[in-house]
């Protein structure tokens, strides 16, 4: 009679043993932040879907989610913009419209705060925020962040250093550095075009069209009308 | 074995009967569009999207249709009386435990090859390059379904009633996730008698964390020790903890009058 339950015990200690084994391994491959450290965007709606993600155990397509909301909010333009006061610090889009984005740094960080390995989202932030947005400030901040969870990810390092360089106004060395940066092929497409304005503001536009082939040829939708246009500027203006 | 094999293979001809299985594959279709629709939206980041809302997909289809399984089918058997005939023939019930559960964990295996294929597939069609990972991620997956599924045969003999069964065991579901949670609760509770009910709680819950591969490892940059690690020792406290909810539904089976 009491075979049964001696059988079940012993199970149970046999499970506990390999639960112990477990816990000592886990570790090495866990390294979310616990759901105290996680940001609300400021929407009930978005922290309901990271709210189960963290109980499904779907952080990252969680974070996917969040990823895509972050890209809905920066393209979509903002209705009230008070970039006739703070030019340098509105964006505007290729149809002329634009914003100010104050939500950005929280939104990336929303994200990166569910899975922070997704190393695209730290890059495109701070590209967003260091350039477009000139808000280095806030740029350092979602790099310093991918940092502390990333600290082999040594692209972070080249990006804080160029986005230093932009602050100290040490533009050829700003340069220098993004030129590295966009060599690698996981460099978001905010960041090379960024590089590509820079070299048709200073007037390299054979560097500032291969760029943008570049970026054509990555077949990301949301950059092809824009490369389009730019790459038939660019042969033009290396034409006369 | 001779007497586990039949009764394992009636619950996969079950889920085919049921339309289950015809509804896993159907819906799964019509999701994996909406995936599909979805990735688009992450631009730069499409194959990504793809891969982890896949992966979700696969796992929550597969997680229902175990739900389902093991919360209906063994509470329809007893209240049709159909489980006499079982029992007649002189099989013990721990073996008619072990054959629905195989069975179930069988139907479960079906639904993720064809759900992953689907899932492989649109991933080599939006040009990603196979990664091992995805294989190692599908069979964890079926390691937390295997877990889940003893869990949902215990409820179903423990309440009777599939609605209550189906809840309990979702809501294990949703606490086995949460372990690192609770986890981190309990180095920060500074009373022992909370720190050590916690602690016990912990220990009686499942772990699924240490099956969730799709969030663990990061695609190109896993470790293959680690995986192995926890494929072997997470296999083996697999068997051991599916076993004690087991032997747990054929303790409660033996003692009630069918």
């Amino acid at each position: 009679m009491y075979k049964k339950y001696f059988f079940i015990a012993a199970l149970a200690i046999l499970s506990i043993i390999a639960k112990f084994y477990l816990d000592k391994i886990l570790p090495h491959a866990y390294t979310y932040p616990n759901i105290t450290e996680l940001v609300s965007s400021g929407n009930n709606r978005n922290d309901m879907i990271d709210l189960a993600g963290v109980l499904l155990g779907a952080r990252r397509a969680a974070a996917d989610v969040g990823w895509i909301q972050l890209l809905q909010y920066y393209g979509t333009p903002e209705v009230k913009c008070t970039h006739e006061y703070n030019h340098e610090l509105y964006h505007e889009h290729l149809n002329g419209r634009g914003g100010e984005y104050r939500n950005l740094l929280k939104y990336a960080l929303r994200i990166v705060r569910l899975e922070p390995h997704f190393y695209h989202v730290y890059l495109y932030a701070a590209g967003a925020l260091g350039w477009n947005l000139s808000r280095t400030d806030e740029a350092l901040q979602i790099l310093q962040e991918g940092i502390k969870y990333n600290p082999k990810y040594w692209r972070f390092y080249l990006c804080i250093s160029a986005i230093v360089y932009k602050q100290l106004k040490e533009y050829e060395k700003m340069i220098y550095v993004l030129e590295k940066v966009v060599k690698y092929p996981d460099c978001p497409n905010i960041i090379k075009s960024i590089l590509a304005n820079i070299y048709e503001s200073l007037g390299e536009y054979k560097k500032c069209l291969s760029l943008w082939i570049e970026i054509l040829n990555s077949g990301d939708y949301s950059y092809r009308n824009k490369a389009i246009a730019k790459i038939s500027l660019m042969r033009e203006k290396l034409k006369t | 074995m001779y007497k586990i094999l039949p009764i394992t293979q009636y619950t996969i001809k079950e889920s085919i009967r049921t339309k289950v299985l015809y509804m896993t594959v159907l819906f799964s279709i019509i999701m994996f569009c909406a995936v599909l629709l979805l990735s688009i939206l992450g631009q730069e980041q499409e194959k990504r999207l793809l891969l982890d809302l896949g992966y979700i997909l696969v796992e929550f289809i597969t997680l229902l249709t175990t739900l389902y399984a093991s919360a209906t089918f063994l509470i329809e058997e007893i209240e049709s009386k159909t489980i006499y005939y079982i029992f007649i023939r002189n099989v013990p019930r721990y073996f008619y435990v072990l054959g629905r559960y195989f069975g179930i964990i069988c139907t479960a295996i079906i639904s993720v090859v064809l759900m992953s294929t689907v899932h492989l597939l649109l991933l080599v069609i939006k040009g990603w390059k196979f990664d091992i990972s995805f294989l190692y991620v599908n069979f964890s997956l079926l390691l937390k379904i295997s877990i889940i599924s003893a869990i949902g045969i215990f409820f179903a003999l423990f309440s009777s009633s599939p609605q209550i069964s189906f809840s309990f065991t979702f809501f294990f579901w949703i606490l086995g996730h949460l372990s690192e949670e609770i986890k981190f609760i309990i180095s920060r509770i500074i009373n022992p008698v909370g720190k050590f009910f916690l602690t016990l709680v912990y220990y009686v819950l499942p772990n699924f964390q240490y099956f969730n591969l799709r969030d663990t490892i990061i695609p190109n940059e896993y470790n293959h020790l680690y995986i192995w690690k926890i494929i072997i020792v997470g296999g083996l406290y697999c068997i051991f903890y599916s076993s004690i909810y087991l032997s747990l539904a054929a303790v409660l089976l033996s003692r009630r009058e069918v």
